[in-house]
């Protein structure tokens, strides 16, 4: 969806801002999550007024169409998210782990390797520095969690080695789902007979 | 003898086969009719190490398993056994009367509907869908309906002029007080209503373990499942060593596969005295998930019984190498880390016809015979 800005535009947009504005710029720490569409050139020989209005632009400024632009004009301009909705994450490796034991400060798991599934399973103690403290209640005999290791490519393009471990919150036991187990389990029993 | 070599028709064969977590134990009973107790896979493998290992026969070897015994419910025993019941449809399929209680069903269809990927009971759930699936009248390859395996209850009984030796197998246990008991422990493990959902990682049901008694010729073996020992005279061992008495009082076993991975728990004194002959051929199969057993005290207990102790592996060996960015993570984010399986180690013991001494005991794949010096 294009949104709406202002930006003010000097005559012959000179190729720093230009950088600047999409991110590509050397030593750029955060590209900004927003692209800007397609530069035109302004000034006398700019985009004409029947153009950004095409473009789905809404002005409150009265012009008239095909009107040159004044140099140093405020104009608005269409912006279009590149982020497309988050950062990429590439798995490299993905383990599903079970909690099997609480330790005071840490926990043993299993580790089922997912990525490549004819590697044998693994046991591996973790600390709690390692676990959110949000998940660190989550973190009991039994429950499991996942996890990714990769890199994460962000909105600009830098590329970033992450690991992350993320608690299952898997919902809990229901009476009516406990209730339709335990008459679905009467029917199950009559495939063990009973004793001749 | 290397280890695709299958026996002689007259050759009575017991095969303990353990990659470090869980345990398969291949019976020979004469004239290629084959047993299989317990199921293990090896690493990177969805089907049991004992169809690996009769295949590797070529000689049709799986065709003779006659009877396929599941001595309790936990995953270090039965992983894989679903596809054993798959190839050898025909063969009997014991599992432990203790279990035959709803609550047990129950156990396995709540954690089958919740996370069929990771519990305890996942390998008896793939059980319940295979017989599921045999209602349906047009299914193929129907498996036996599951058959109970209870104390003093005979499950294979091979007879006659045609054989080159007779042969038995009998259950010793589980006792009639384990079903009440296990009734109670499973209905502990089902999850009540606004308990969140996890995964079963205890596993105490030991007690409703079949402990198994092989007569072929000449010679006795004790398989003894994983059975603990308590001090209650109707459980556990005590309850074996009663059944024995009552029942098998002049049958003393040359063979012991030493119950729960050699642990203290399990160890009932009596049972060397009064169930086994001296210096017997004892086989213990590690356990490398969460408390490794057997501790070094254990391997001496009952190295200090018998000079004829092996083990079926010593280890897992070294974790796959994997990506370097993951192996630096994997370094930086967890303090130790083990393999929870290895190569399947196996130890097989063969005796020739009529003979009550095995001529060599033969180890395969890591497996080794314990120092009683240590």
């Amino acid at each position: 969806m294009p949104l709406e800005s202002s930006i003010t535009f000097s005559d012959g947009l000179s190729k720093q801002n230009d950088d600047v504005l999409r991110g590509t710029f050397l030593g750029a720490t955060e590209p900004p999550a927003i692209d800007f569409g397609p530069m035109e050139p302004v000034g006398a020989e700019q985009v004409s007024y029947s153009t950004l209005l095409a473009s789905s632009v809404s002005s409150t400024t009265d012009v008239k169409s095909n009107a040159p632009i004044p140099k140093s004009a405020v104009l608005p301009s269409v912006l279009r998210f590149t982020a497309r909705g988050t950062p990429k994450l590439k798995t490299k490796q993905l383990f599903e782990g079970t909690v099997i034991e609480v330790q005071e400060n840490g926990f043993t798991a299993t580790l089922s390797d997912k990525t490549n599934l004819a590697y044998p399973d693994e046991e591996a103690v973790f600390e709690n520095t390692e676990i959110s403290e949000e998940d660190q209640l989550l973190v009991r005999p039994g429950s499991s969690f996942y996890w990714v290791i990769g890199h994460e490519t962000s909105v600009g393009g830098q590329i970033t080695n992450v690991s992350r471990i993320l608690f299952r919150r898997l919902p809990a036991w229901t009476s009516r789902k406990l209730e339709k187990i335990a008459a679905d389990t009467s029917q199950l029993n009559t495939l063990f007979p009973a004793e001749e | 003898m290397n280890r695709e070599t299958p026996p002689a028709n007259d050759e009575f064969e017991i095969s303990v086969i353990g990659p470090g977590r869980g345990e398969c134990i291949v019976l020979h009973l004469g004239d290629n009719v084959w047993c299989i107790v317990d199921s293990c896979v090896s690493r990177g493998q969805s089907e049991s190490v004992a169809i690996e290992y009769l295949d590797g026969f070529k000689n049709g070897a799986l065709d003779g398993v006659k009877l396929v015994v599941a001595t309790h419910w936990h995953d270090d025993h039965v992983r894989g056994l679903t596809s054993i019941l798959k190839r050898v449809p025909k063969a009997e399929f014991y599992y432990s009367a203790a279990l035959r209680v709803p609550q047990f069903i129950q156990l396995v269809r709540t954690y089958q509907v919740a996370d069929p990927a990771g519990s305890g009971t996942k390998e008896f759930g793939t059980i319940l869908q295979e017989l599921e699936k045999q209602q349906n009248p047009n299914a193929q390859n129907r498996i036996n309906p599951p058959k109970q395996a209870v104390e003093n209850r005979r499950l294979l009984s091979l007879q006659g002029n045609g054989r080159s030796f007779p042969a038995a197998v009998t259950a010793l246990s589980p006792s009639d007080a384990t079903h009440a008991l296990a009734t109670l422990e499973f209905a502990r493990l089902l999850p009540k209503p606004g308990q969140s959902q996890r995964r079963i990682t205890g596993f105490e049901q030991n007690h409703t373990s079949v402990v198994l008694l092989v007569e072929a010729g000449p010679v006795t073996a004790l398989l003894g499942a994983d059975l603990l020992h308590t001090l209650a005279q109707n459980e556990g061992w005590n309850a074996v060593l009663a059944c024995h008495a009552n029942h098998h009082n002049q049958k003393r076993a040359s063979f012991f596969k030493v119950p729960h991975h050699g642990s203290e728990n399990a160890d009932c004194p009596e049972v060397w005295t009064r169930l086994l002959t001296n210096n017997s051929i004892a086989v213990v199969t590690p356990f490398v998930a969460g408390v490794r057993l057997p501790k070094s005290s254990d391997l001496k207990r009952i190295g200090a019984r018998t000079d004829e102790l092996y083990c079926t592996t010593s280890g897992t060996g070294t974790p796959p190498k994997r990506d370097s960015v993951v192996e630096r993570f994997m370094r930086q984010q967890i303090t130790g880390r083990r393999l929870l399986e290895g190569l399947p180690g196996h130890v097989r013991v063969r005796w020739p016809s009529g003979q009550t001494m095995p001529n060599v005991v033969e180890r395969f794949n890591g497996a080794f015979k314990v120092n009683p010096t240590l």
